[in-house]
């Protein structure tokens, strides 16, 4: 889901960082809140795996490959803002080192794997915790952020054969439409990268409420 | 050390070691693929795609070092990739802790 540069209007990319700054500005203030002696262990270890786990690609049939982002695990125990600049941290040192997502397109895969995989994680965590089977809503966590998220992703590369075509007609940026993102993208990550971004949100929490004794259900776990 | 920091310690290291098992997908993410890739589903590359160079060169594209095996390449990336996270994070921390 790390959209390169080139792939993406101005017209797109434009618009999404002046949503995104003032966002992760917020972010940014929420996490500086967050980050304690306590905490410090946790937020950095779970950042490093959102990064860490972004490289486990997972082949799937149609020749592509995808993988977790981790978001729900940061959401459900940091809170959705926090969570966004993990996650936005992780996508900057994946372009920024590793080219690994465009630097020009990072506001919309900040906005993305960021900020809508961890507020979608979140609420539907909060939406659920209490009224379905504990493994079952993490599970969900996991799965509905990291497709919320594809949507995104899949909607930004759609609209860009609308955005620009050459002298022959050809489109200038992304060249398939959403008739096409939308079933490759989404569905791919309703299939399969969300099954598995929800079985680690569910495995690592289960961990983390093992090593803490307490119950990721709570406001503030760590 | 606490005894939580042994185990996320330990859970960040293991997830590292097993990195490498992400390079049995050949193939790339569905979207993310190179001007020529594309060439080849298409018949032609579109024209930002064909003419836009990256803002900054990426000091390891692609997760590989050159002269080193994708196998050294990959552990190396992971371990980079979080040892950032981890300098970032206590720079963020003291950078609070001043403000405070």
């Amino acid at each position: 889901m790390h959209i390169p540069d080139g792939f993406i209007s101005p017209a797109t990319y434009l618009p999404a960082t002046v949503i995104a700054i003032p966002l992760l500005m917020v972010a940014f203030k929420k996490t500086k809140e967050a980050i304690n002696d306590e905490s410090f262990a946790f937020l950095s270890s779970l950042t490093a795996f959102s990064f860490v786990v972004m490289m486990f690609n997972i082949p799937i049939p149609g020749g592509t490959s995808g993988h977790a982002i981790g978001a729900a695990i940061l959401a459900i125990l940091f809170g959705p803002w926090v969570a966004a600049f993990c996650l936005s941290l992780t996508l900057f040192i994946q372009a920024f080192v590793f080219g690994d997502g465009g630097l020009s397109v990072f506001a919309i895969n900040s906005l993305a794997m960021g900020f809508v995989a961890s507020f979608t994680a979140f609420y539907v965590h909060k939406l659920f915790k209490n009224r379905v089977n504990h493994r079952i809503v993490l599970f969900l966590a996991g799965w509905s952020g990291i497709v919320a998220a594809s949507v995104v992703v899949a909607v930004a590369l759609g609209i860009q054969p609308l955005l620009g075509v050459d002298a022959v007609g050809h489109p200038i940026y992304f060249p398939f439409d959403l008739s096409v993102t939308l079933p490759a993208v989404v569905g791919s990550h309703i299939l399969f990268f969300g099954v598995v971004e929800g079985f680690a949100t569910m495995l690592v929490l289960k961990f983390i409420e093992k090593i803490t004794n307490q119950s990721v259900n709570k406001e503030v776990v760590v | 050390m606490s005894q939580n920091k042994k185990y996320l310690l330990a859970f960040i290291l293991i997830a590292i070691i097993l990195t490498p098992l992400g390079l049995i997908a050949q193939g790339p993410a569905w979207g993310e693929w190179s001007a020529e890739e594309i060439n080849t589903m298409i018949g032609y590359v579109p024209q930002s795609i064909e003419n836009t160079k990256p803002l900054i060169e990426a000091l390891i594209p692609d997760y590989e070092i050159s002269g080193l095996n994708a196998l050294a390449s990959t552990w190396i990336s992971a371990a980079i990739g979080a040892t950032l996270v981890f300098m970032i994070m206590i720079g963020i921390k003291k950078s609070g802790k001043r403000a405070s």
